[in-house]
């Protein structure tokens, strides 16, 4: 298991460079500006401010990448798994959606589509340990019965409800290849200047 | 306003973007059986367009939305080509549980498969292209196995297994049916699963369990169905695993460490490795097919996966090369008549620049580059 104060310094920073404001419908590239993001994201008529929806990215990009290292997944399938749900947080509230449901559906998805699946029931495991903050044997004593038969049920649903939203597009552009190798053509010795890109 | 519960899903919110509802299609009829779903006939509501509808079957709904669906439905999106189905978009059953309701692909109705056209005699073509490699060749430039190749134009085993190359009423051939594609990429040379391919299509190199293989096995399937269409029957039709790389042996020759480096080291060589020694029989047993059709063919069924890939010919060939099958196509005619069977391979830097036609008697293919 990697350290915690990677993951922490990562989450700080990549969300909001990685707030790609692409959307895709019907294969048609939808561009939106940071600025309209903020004027018209479906959270702000249910109240919820510019700073606060912030905050919420914040949140569940961190629990991601927290979700992700602790699963061993690669950074390209964390990564896509936090631009799936900022492209869902576009297009539906955060007033009526858990966030951190739809976080581990979109973990969940994304293990798939990117040829490094997870079973299901090691997201799930891992994801209620990280939310409850307690060890998964003890959850099954504090929780009520059946519990996690109706988690199981409610990812499975938000994983629909992803891709019926994002309407099927899973494909997410990551711009760590297409930098390594041009840093790598620049000159492969310079490792501080990968590193530095790297946690831009 | 407060957040959402923990736990809180509006799934009954009904947005205005996203995917759309299978109520906005007609369902005619059930059209066939796909690798893992029905195929139904049906009419767009608002325009009128015919349109096939894939239901995505839900085996294992313990893991979710199937990883099979969610490769082919990727890989689709990326392909965009004349000679590879469209996906045109995915619909959903309307109600709060799409499980149950189902989730359908849409795509462009074509009006047969192979196996439909070969059956029909007196059917009649007006110079249809096969243009099963130019599709083929654009999945691989994509780093895209297709994985599930097959034409089955005579004794079906089962009503079931039907042809994943579409033809429509203007001759058009369609690659369809990525239930089993797979994107590959060169550097990354992941472990995949060897069972895959209708077996009388399966290359040696799978039925020998190598997990780490690539496009060769693709053009494995295409030599096969290039021979079947020209000897009028599947040429490896055979029962079970061992028989197949038997049926392979006998006509491709037994493999060894000089026609095949490596060969011995494949996982199941040891099990399967013929008792007895084998010629190469191919030239002798299809010598009835047109000299160039003999050529590709040799090239198609080489027993060496590496061979296959290093060979700047094969490139070319897979490339290049289109079939033209002129006149009459039924059964008869097919075994009969190879003369107006024209297989042709020529070797060609920019297919962009060329135009193809018959020659006047029909009997061969002439290539004009521009």
């Amino acid at each position: 298991q990697a350290s915690p104060t990677r993951s922490n310094v990562d989450t700080s920073v990549s969300p909001i460079c990685k707030l790609d404001c692409s959307i895709f419908e019907d294969k048609e590239l939808v561009f939106m500006s940071r600025d309209e993001i903020d004027r018209c994201s479906p959270s702000r008529k249910d109240g919820i401010d510019v700073l606060r929806e912030r905050h919420l990215r914040y949140s569940y990009c961190a629990f991601l990448q927290n979700l992700g290292m602790w699963l061993n997944l690669p950074q390209t399938t964390i990564g896509t798994a936090m631009v799936l749900c900022h492209r869902f947080f576009v297009r539906r509230s955060h007033a009526c959606h858990d966030r951190f449901l739809i976080a581990t559906a979109a973990l969940f998805l994304v293990g798939k589509s990117e040829e490094t699946p997870c079973p299901l029931n090691n997201v799930l495991q891992a994801s209620s340990e990280i939310l409850h903050e307690q060890d998964f044997t003890l959850l099954s004593y504090l929780l009520p019965v059946g519990w996690f038969e109706k988690y199981h049920d409610r990812v499975l649903e938000a994983e629909l409800l992803l891709l019926t939203t994002l309407n099927f597009e899973l494909n997410v552009e990551h711009p760590y290849t297409s930098l390594t190798s041009v840093l790598n053509k620049l000159d492969p010795s310079k490792t501080v200047l990968v590193n530095l890109a790297l946690n831009l | 306003m407060a957040m959402a519960a923990p736990g809180q899903l509006n799934v009954n919110e009904s947005p205005s973007w996203g995917s759309r509802s299978v109520d906005c299609f007609e369902k005619l009829e059930q059209i066939g059986e796909g690798t893992y779903g029905q195929v139904y006939m049906a009419r767009e509501i608002k325009t009128g367009e015919i349109v096939a509808l894939k239901k995505i079957r839900m085996d294992n709904e313990r893991e979710g939305f199937p990883i099979t669906a969610i490769r082919e439905i990727k890989i689709l999106k990326k392909l965009h080509h004349e000679n590879v189905i469209n996906l045109k978009e995915i619909v959903t059953s309307p109600d709060g549980n799409k499980y149950k309701g189902g989730i359908y692909m849409v795509f462009e109705y074509m009006d047969h498969d192979l196996t439909g056209l070969a059956d029909r005699p007196g059917m009649r073509f007006t110079v249809p292209q096969i243009k099963l490699l130019t599709g083929l060749h654009y999945c691989h430039v994509n780093q895209v196995l297709h994985r599930d190749i097959k034409g089955v134009l005579l004794l079906m085993p089962s009503k079931d297994t039907c042809s994943n190359l579409l033809i429509d009423n203007e001759g058009n051939l369609k690659l369809a049916d990525f239930g089993l594609a797979r994107s590959f990429s060169n550097e990354h040379n992941a472990n995949l699963t060897n069972r895959v391919i209708t077996l009388w299509y399966r290359p040696p190199e799978l039925l020998l369990g190598t997990t780490r293989y690539g496009p060769a096995v693709d053009m494995w399937s295409v030599g096969c169905i290039f021979a079947e269409l020209l000897h009028g029957k599947p040429i490896f039709p055979g029962k079970d695993e061992p028989e197949q790389l038997n049926k392979i042996f006998e006509l491709c020759g037994a493999p060894d460490e000089v026609n095949w480096p490596g060969v011995s080291k494949t996982p199941w060589y040891n099990q399967f490795k013929p008792t007895r020694p084998m010629k190469r029989r191919l030239r002798e047993v299809f010598r009835h097919f047109d000299r160039h059709a003999l050529e590709l063919l040799e090239k198609m069924l080489t027993l060496d996966p590496a061979q296959k890939g290093q060979d700047k010919l094969w490139i070319c060939t897979c490339c290049l090369c289109r079939f033209f099958l002129v006149g009459n196509m039924s059964r008869s005619n097919l075994q009969a008549n190879t003369a107006t069977l024209a297989g042709i391979c020529i070797f060609h830097n920019s297919l962009k620049h060329s135009i193809w036609l018959p020659s006047a008697d029909s009997s061969h293919i002439i290539l004009y580059a521009l």
